[in-house]
C-alpha cells in the first residue's frame, strides 16, 4: 500500500512540476506574442488594397505584410503584391502603376528619373538593416573604417597591407549602377563620381554573387564585396566569409537594431508625396511602424526599426 | 535504514523519471518535428547505390497525341496556319476567333501495355493532367495584381497547353504539361517589359508515373533506398545558386530568376520531370523563396550512382509491354560542369614578324577524361608556333605581300562524353590573304583550309588510341549490312517525315529515289556502297552512331546525276554527317551496351 501510495505521490508531484514547466513555456511565447494596437485590426479586401511592389530581398516582409492585411494565407497574398526588384519597383511607382513599394534609397538615376516624371518620394523608413562588408576568412582584416573603406573604393590603397593586412592585392568587387548594393555603396561609402572604375567581370549582378565571389574564387584571398545584412546573414549564408567591423563594430542583430553599428540602412515603404492624406495606402505607413508591422518584421526574419535607432538619413 | 534509504532513492529516481518523461511530452507539444516529420517510403523495386544510369532501355510504348479544344473536348478541324490567318478579311479572322484559332494543345494517350487497367489508369491520368491545368491561372507571385481576379485574355494573344514526353524508359513515363498565355494587364502602366500591355506566363505540372502500376513516382524513389533523395536535391540546388550567381552565363536556372527568401530545402512531394540529362526540379509559384518571375525555372540533377532510375521499377527480363520487338537503348546525355573543366590549351595571340596570323587555340575538357585524351587534344592545338609559320609560308604563293599577310590560324579540341565512351572533335581552319589597303581594293585570297576530324575512345579500354567501327559490333555482325540497311531504313525514314533531320545537309545530298524499277534500285544501291566506303569518321553519341562522309556529296551527285549540286548556290565544300539512331538497329548486335 505505502508503495502504491509513494507511486501516486510521485506521478502527482510529477504532473505538477511538467505543469509548471508546460506553463512556463507557453507563458514564454505569450510574451512574445504581438503587442495589440490600434491599427492591429487594419484590413483590406483584394479590391482595396493598394498596389505593392518592391525589392526581392524586401518581398519576404511585404508579402508577410499582406497576408495579414488581406486575413488570408501567404500563398494567397503573394499573388497580389508584386515583386519587380528595386529599379522595377521605382518605375513603377513613378508612372503609377503601384501605390507603395518597399525598396532601399532611390539610386540617383531613379531620382532623376521622378524629378523628370514630376514625382516627389515620400519614404518612411521601417526596418533597420545594415550596409555590410566582407572579406574572404582567410583575410587577417578584422576591421576598416570608413574612410580605409572609401579610399580602397577610389582606387587610392590597393594592398591590404596599407590598411593592417597582409601584402596581398586587393580586388574590390563592385556591383552594376541601379542594383541596390551599389546606390547604397554611393550613399554610404562613395559618390558615383568618385569610386574607380570596376573592369565587367569586377562588376557582379547578383546580390549573391558578390558573396561566392569573394567566399570561394581561387584569388579570393584579397577580394573584398559588399551587399546588406539580411542577405548575407540570412539568404546567402557561407562561412566562408565574414563580416568586416566597421570602426570596431561588428554588424549584429543588437548593434544594428540599437544602432551603433556606423552603416544604418533603414529599408522604407515608398510613396508618392501627393498621395491623398485619407489614402489607404497612408494607413499602411502608420501600420508599418506600429507594434503590429515591427512584430511582422521580427516573423519574416527582418531587425525591426528601434524607434531611437541612429538614422542615418 | 538501508531499506528505506533504498526505497526513498527509487522515488526519487522515479519521481526525476517520470518528471522528465512528463516535461518532455508537455514541451514536445509545440515543436513544429515530431508527428508532422515526413516518412519516407519507396516504391518499386529496394535498390542499393551505387546504381547510377549506364544506358537506358525504352519502353515498347505508342503515344498518340489528341488535339483538343481549350474546354478539353477533341479539336477536329484544321487551322489555319499564321500567315495564312494574317491574309484573312475581318470576316473570316471573326469565324476562326470563334473556332479558338489562337489556342493549340493536346494531351497523350498511350497503348501497348499489357495490363488494360494500368493503361487505363495511365490514359486518365494524362487526359486529367491536361484538363485540370489547361485554363488554370498559375499563382504566381503578383500575378493578381497585374491581372485580377477574373482575368481577360489578351488580345490575339496565343495560349496553348500541350503534353510532352520528358522519359520513355526502363518502365518509366515522365510527361511534362506546359501551358502558357497571357492577359490584360489592370496595371495603369506596365513596366518596361510590357509593352503591349498583355502579361505573359507560362507554367510547367509533371507527372511521373511507374507503368508497371501506374502509380505516381515520389522524387524519392529516383534515388536509391540508402541515399537521402532530399539532400541530393538540395545540395544540386545550392550548387546551382552557387554558381549562376557567380557567372549568369552558365546559369541553368537563368538570369531572371532571383532567390527571395532563403532556401531551406525541398519536400518529399516537389515538382519534377526525368529526362536524358537527369532529374529536372521545377522551381515555380510552389518554391516561393525562388522568384522565377511568371515562368518555371529548373535545376538539373545529373544522374550520379546515388540515382536509382535504371533498377527501380525496370526487369530486363520481364515485359511489360504487348510488342516483342527488339528493345532500343540509349545513353544518357552527360551534362558537362562547367565547374569541372580542364583547360588543355586556351590562347588567342599574334604570331610572326611579317603581316597578322592570329593564332587562336582552344581545348578544354571535364578533368575526369583520362590523361591520355587531354595529351592527345593538347598535341593537336598547341602545334609549334614556328612550325605553323613554316607552314604558312610554304603555302603562300612566291609573288605574296608578306607585310600585308593577315590570317587566322584557328585550332580547337572538344570533348563529350557518352558512357563509357569519349568522343573527341578536332576542328579549326586556316585562311590566309592579303590584307587591303582600303576599301576599293579587292581581297586576294591565299588560301582556306578546314580540320574536321573525331575520335572515339572507350575508356574501359585504357588504351592511348581510338576504337575501331568493327570494335563496337559484336564478332558475328555483318557489319557493313548491319549500316547499309540502317543508311536506306534512316533515309526512307527521312524521305516520309517532312521534319526528319536524319540526315543533316540532306538538301545538299542527292535525293534517295523510292520506286521499284531496277534503275532505281540500281542506282540506290550503289548510292549506299559509296556512303559506306566514304565513312571517314564515327562517333558514339547519345541516341546514335554519328558518320562523317568525306567529300560524298558532289561526287555521287555528280556519278548518279551528272551535274555538280554545288554550282548554283554556291555552296562551301563540307564533309556531309549522318547517323544512325540505335532505335533503327537491333542493340543486341553491339557492344556498346555490353556495360
Amino acid at each position: 500500500m505505502k508503495r502504491k501510495k509513494l507511486l501516486c505521490m510521485c506521478i502527482a508531484l510529477s504532473l505538477l512540476l511538467s505543469a509548471v514547466v508546460f506553463w512556463g513555456c507557453t507563458a514564454n511565447e505569450d510574451d512574445n506574442a504581438p503587442v495589440d494596437d490600434e491599427l492591429a485590426g487594419l484590413s483590406f479586401t483584394t479590391e482595396t488594397l493598394p498596389k505593392i511592389d518592391g525589392a526581392t530581398a524586401l518581398a519576404p516582409y511585404y508579402e508577410l505584410m499582406a497576408s495579414k492585411l488581406l486575413n488570408v494565407d501567404i500563398e494567397e497574398a503573394r499573388q497580389w503584391v508584386l515583386c519587380s526588384k528595386t529599379d522595377g519597383a521605382y518605375r513603377n511607382l513613378i508612372n503609377g502603376s503601384v501605390d507603395i513599394i518597399f525598396c532601399s534609397l532611390p539610386s540617383e538615376d531613379q531620382q532623376r528619373m521622378a524629378d523628370e516624371a514630376g514625382v516627389e518620394f515620400e519614404m518612411t523608413p521601417f526596418l533597420n538593416g545594415a550596409f555590410v562588408f566582407f572579406v574572404n576568412k582567410s583575410n587577417p582584416i578584422e576591421s576598416l573604417t570608413v574612410q580605409q573603406l572609401h579610399d580602397i573604393y577610389a582606387g587610392k590603397i590597393t594592398n591590404w597591407s596599407e590598411v593592417g593586412g597582409d601584402d596581398v592585392d586587393i580586388i574590390a568587387y563592385q556591383r552594376p549602377n541601379n542594383s541596390g548594393s551599389q546606390t547604397g555603396m554611393y550613399h554610404y561609402i562613395i559618390s558615383e563620381d568618385e569610386i574607380m572604375e570596376a573592369p565587367t567581370e569586377m562588376k557582379i549582378s547578383e546580390m549573391g554573387g558578390i558573396i561566392d565571389a569573394v567566399a570561394s574564387y581561387e584569388n579570393s584571398e584579397g577580394a573584398i564585396g559588399y551587399s546588406y545584412y539580411y542577405y548575407v546573414t540570412s539568404m546567402h549564408y557561407t562561412d566562408q566569409i565574414k563580416l568586416v567591423q566597421i570602426d570596431g563594430i561588428e554588424p549584429s542583430d543588437d548593434t544594428i537594431a540599437n544602432g551603433t553599428y556606423p552603416l544604418i540602412n533603414p529599408s522604407y515603404a515608398i510613396i508618392n508625396a501627393n498621395t491623398p492624406e485619407d489614402s489607404p495606402v497612408r494607413d499602411i505607413l502608420k501600420w508599418l511602424v506600429s507594434p503590429s508591422g515591427q512584430e511582422t518584421a521580427r516573423e519574416a526574419g527582418y531587425v525591426p526599426r528601434i524607434a531611437d535607432s541612429a538614422d542615418e538619413e | 535504514m538501508k531499506k528505506t534509504g533504498t526505497a526513498a532513492a527509487k522515488a526519487l529516481c522515479l519521481l526525476l523519471a517520470l518528471f522528465m518523461v512528463f516535461s518532455l511530452a508537455a514541451c514536445s507539444g509545440t515543436d513544429a518535428g515530431g508527428d508532422d516529420e515526413e516518412k519516407i517510403v519507396h516504391t518499386g523495386k529496394n535498390v542499393k547505390s551505387p546504381s547510377g544510369v549506364k544506358y537506358f532501355t525504352k519502353n515498347n510504348l505508342t503515344v498518340d497525341m489528341i488535339n483538343i479544344n481549350s474546354d478539353g473536348s477533341v479539336r477536329t478541324i484544321d487551322y489555319p496556319a499564321g500567315y495564312e490567318y494574317s491574309q484573312m478579311s475581318d470576316d473570316e479572322k471573326e469565324k476562326w476567333d470563334a473556332e479558338e484559332v489562337f489556342f493549340s494543345g493536346h494531351y497523350m494517350q498511350v497503348s501497348g501495355l499489357k495490363d488494360k487497367d494500368v493503361e487505363e489508369i495511365v490514359n486518365e491520368k494524362l487526359k486529367n493532367l491536361c484538363l485540370d491545368n489547361i485554363n488554370k491561372i498559375p499563382p504566381y507571385r503578383g500575378i493578381k495584381a497585374e491581372i485580377g481576379e477574373n482575368p481577360e485574355s489578351a488580345k490575339e494573344g496565343y495560349k496553348s497547353a500541350y503534353q510532352s514526353v520528358e522519359l520513355n524508359d526502363n518502365n518509366i513515363l515522365s510527361v511534362t504539361m506546359y501551358v502558357s498565355g497571357s492577359y490584360k494587364s489592370v496595371l495603369v502602366e506596365k513596366n518596361e517589359y510590357g509593352y503591349d500591355n498583355s502579361v505573359y506566363f507560362a507554367f510547367q505540372e509533371t507527372l511521373n508515373l511507374d507503368l508497371n502500376t501506374g502509380n505516381d513516382i515520389g522524387i524519392v524513389d529516383m534515388f536509391c533506398n540508402d541515399v537521402d533523395a532530399l539532400a541530393c536535391v538540395n545540395e544540386a540546388i545550392n550548387e546551382a545558386i552557387a554558381r549562376g550567381n557567380g557567372d549568369e552565363e552558365i546559369w541553368d536556372i537563368g538570369s531572371d530568376v532571383k532567390i527571395a527568401a532563403p532556401f531551406t530545402g525541398i519536400s518529399a512531394d516537389q515538382k519534377y520531370s526525368i529526362n536524358n540529362s537527369g532529374i529536372n526540379i521545377v522551381l515555380d509559384y510552389e518554391t516561393p523563396e525562388f522568384d522565377t518571375g511568371y515562368y518555371p525555372a529548373f535545376v538539373t540533377v545529373p544522374f550520379s550512382d546515388k540515382v536509382a532510375v535504371s533498377e527501380r521499377f525496370f526487369d530486363e527480363k520481364e515485359s511489360i509491354y504487348e510488342s516483342e520487338a527488339p528493345v532500343s537503348k540509349h545513353f544518357p546525355y552527360s551534362i558537362q560542369d562547367a565547374q569541372n573543366i580542364e583547360i588543355v590549351a586556351d590562347e588567342y595571340k599574334t604570331i610572326g614578324e611579317n603581316g597578322t596570323i592570329y593564332l587562336i587555340r582552344s581545348a578544354n575538357c571535364p578533368k575526369s577524361v583520362p590523361k591520355y585524351i587531354k595529351e592527345r587534344m593538347s598535341d593537336f592545338v598547341n602545334i609549334p608556333e614556328e612550325e605553323i609559320l613554316s607552314e604558312i609560308n610554304e603555302k603562300l604563293p612566291e609573288d605574296a605581300n608578306l607585310s600585308r599577310i593577315v590570317g587566322d590560324y584557328s585550332l580547337t579540341a572538344r570533348v563529350d562524353e557518352v558512357g563509357p565512351f569519349v568522343n573527341i572533335t578536332y576542328s579549326g581552319y586556316k585562311y590566309v590573304y592579303e590584307g587591303r589597303q582600303d576599301d576599293s581594293e579587292e581581297q586576294k585570297d591565299y588560301f582556306y583550309e578546314e580540320i574536321s576530324r573525331r575520335e572515339t575512345y572507350d575508356t574501359r579500354l585504357e588504351q592511348n588510341e581510338p576504337i575501331e567501327l568493327s570494335d563496337i559490333f559484336k564478332e558475328d555482325a555483318d557489319i557493313s549490312g548491319i549500316i547499309k540497311q540502317a543508311f536506306i531504313d534512316s533515309i526512307n525514314k527521312s524521305l516520309d517525315s517532312e521534319n526528319s533531320t536524319r540526315l543533316e545537309n540532306s538538301d545538299k545530298l542527292p535525293a534517295f529515289k523510292t520506286g521499284s524499277s531496277n534503275e532505281i534500285e540500281k542506282l540506290n544501291e550503289e548510292y549506299i556502297d559509296k556512303l559506306y566506303d566514304n565513312i571517314i569518321y564515327f562517333s558514339i553519341d547519345c541516341e546514335s552512331i554519328y558518320f562523317t562522309f568525306e567529300t560524298l556529296p558532289a561526287e555521287i551527285y555528280r556519278e548518279i546525276y551528272g551535274t555538280d549540286p554545288f554550282e548554283d548556290d554556291n555552296a562551301i565544300y563540307i564533309n556531309a554527317v549522318g547517323w544512325i539512331a540505335y532505335d533503327t538497329l537491333d542493340c543486341d548486335k553491339l557492344t556498346i551496351f555490353d556495360l
